[in-house]
């Protein structure tokens, strides 16, 4: 089975504090990554499995040692498009939701810790100092507010959109 | 919003007793007007920070940190472009006065301002892959327009961003178009005289404050203007040695003005001029986005001091820049 491996193409990668901050360059769009999936994240080097990778949690964390947590983690990397490979199918087929998880466990508390992926998204568009044309979206991020009318829209995957699409939140 | 964002660009902020409610109040104008970094940076130790307020605050600050990193990969990337085709462009705003905060993501940003010298500036364009959208080149800063291009390189200040050295306006200029380009556009965004605020901060030892007001002095006598207001709602940092001084009086209208514009958040973008020609239906409403502030109409037109009357002003600078469309159009 192919072990997991972090994409680092294409990629602006900012740490802050426990967080990671993600922006993808190729196809716009930003992720925070709390600080369990900043872990896994880091180990995927394609030589540690999720074993390993939920004794690292544990010692760092102090996280259960369960590689379902690592799964999860995984899940949440490999939606965001932020591995190399897709997961196999074994990594995926348990893919754990995080009230599984916590059901499971028993500890309600952990919660926060859990590994966690987000999308991030510019609350208004009026935050950043310029409005795109319509047509000015290809190739670009998703933060310029674009318009018309009335520079209401922002660049989302190359095309400016509402900013409530699906696709966009 | 002044009370919240006074020091709000320091490192570590000043402390400050602001209730849930009053955070509340005025979060979704601090979102709106790019100033939701800055509020995280201020309420990230305080109990507020796991308010409702304060987690919208941390989404921005997240938000705006990773534009942040992205607008600095944009940066680099355009600099090389440009150098490679044997351009030298000269930064203004955006990280050159990000990188004065503590954290460059706790401003907003927009275009990738650069200007290129004038006889550069068709081959800067054509350059491949700079004109993205994004990236703004100049020709001129219009603000600077009375300081000669040569000078603006020869006082102009070299900068490491990773690997990559980026020239920026010195720091007398610099200021100077903070100035002018915050009154230009009618003081509305509150980061915009934090960027002042960071700037009076961090001034380097030996700035020069005798060329900083040299040029119009009409010009001079806002900046100063500008930066009084800065220190007033802002506690900004204002120690002007005795030749920097100059004798300005601060209208009485203005920071009231200031904080109005302030209160009323984003002005909108307005429909080009012509779309009116074809679908005239929201002319009243373009007018109105259009409509030149006071500050905006008096910083142009006259003195601090003058005490000619406001709208009679705002209707000539309605007019000019309409005059000055249609002449474009002939």
């Amino acid at each position: 089975m192919t072990l997991p491996r972090a994409r680092n193409d294409h990629l602006v990668i900012k740490r802050v504090a426990d967080e990671t901050l993600v922006y993808d360059l190729q196809r716009h769009r930003a992720y925070c990554l709390n600080a369990a999936a900043g872990l896994i994240w880091s180990h995927c080097d394609g030589q540690t499995d999720a074993d390993q990778m939920a004794a690292v949690l544990q010692s760092e964390l102090g996280l259960p040692r369960d590689e379902d947590v690592v799964r999860l983690g995984l899940a949440g990397l490999d939606k965001a498009h932020l591995l190399v490979e897709r997961l196999a199918p074994p990594l995926l087929a348990a893919r754990y939701s995080r009230r599984k998880f916590l059901v499971k466990a028993g500890v309600v508390g952990l919660a926060v810790l859990l590994p966690t992926v987000i999308s991030i998204v510019s609350p208004t568009a009026a935050q950043a100092g310029t409005c795109v044309a319509a047509n000015g979206c290809a190739g670009i991020n998703n933060f310029l507010p674009c318009g018309p009318p009335n520079c209401t829209k922002i660049c989302c995957l190359g095309k400016c959109r509402n900013i409530s699409e699906p696709e966009c939140v | 919003m002044a009370t919240a964002l006074a020091g709000a660009w320091r490192q570590p902020p000043p402390p400050m007793a602001m209730s849930a409610e009053e955070l509340g109040e005025i979060t979704p104008l601090l979102l709106e007007t790019g100033g939701g970094a800055l509020g995280w940076w201020r309420f990230q130790h305080s109990p507020l920070a796991t308010s409702r307020a304060g987690r919208r605050l941390r989404r921005s600050y997240r938000l705006h940190t990773i534009q942040a990193a992205v607008h600095e990969h944009e940066l680099a990337r355009t600099v090389g472009l440009l150098r490679s085709a044997g351009i030298e462009p000269l930064l203004a705003k955006g990280w050159a006065i990000a990188r004065l905060y503590p954290e460059p993501g706790l401003r907003p940003y927009g275009d990738l301002d650069l200007l290129v010298p004038p006889e550069t500036f068709a081959v800067a364009k054509a350059t491949p892959n700079v004109m993205r959208a994004g990236v703004d080149l100049h020709p001129r800063f219009s603000e600077l327009a009375d300081r000669p291009l040569d000078e603006l390189y020869r006082r102009s200040q070299l900068a490491a961003l990773g690997d990559v050295e980026i020239r920026m306006l010195g720091p007398e200029d610099h200021l100077r178009l903070l100035c002018l380009h915050l009154l230009r556009h009618g003081f509305w965004r509150p980061t915009w005289l934090c960027d002042v605020g960071v700037a009076l901060d961090r001034l380097p030892a030996g700035f020069d404050w005798e060329y900083f007001l040299s040029g119009k002095e009409h010009h001079s006598s806002w900046v100063m203007c500008v930066l009084r207001v800065a220190e007033e709602l802002l506690g900004a940092r204002l120690d002007v040695p005795r030749e920097g001084r100059m004798a300005v009086e601060l209208p009485e209208w203005l920071v009231s003005d200031v904080l109005r514009a302030w209160g009323a958040g984003h002005p909108g973008y307005a429909r080009r001029f012509g779309s009116y020609l074809r679908h005239p239906a929201g002319v009243l409403q373009g007018i109105g986005m259009r409509w030149p502030s006071r500050i905006q109409a008096a910083a142009k037109w006259r003195a601090p001091s003058s005490n000619t009357p406001a709208r009679p002003l705002q209707a000539w600078a309605f007019t000019v820049r309409g005059a000055r469309w249609l002449a474009g159009r002939a």
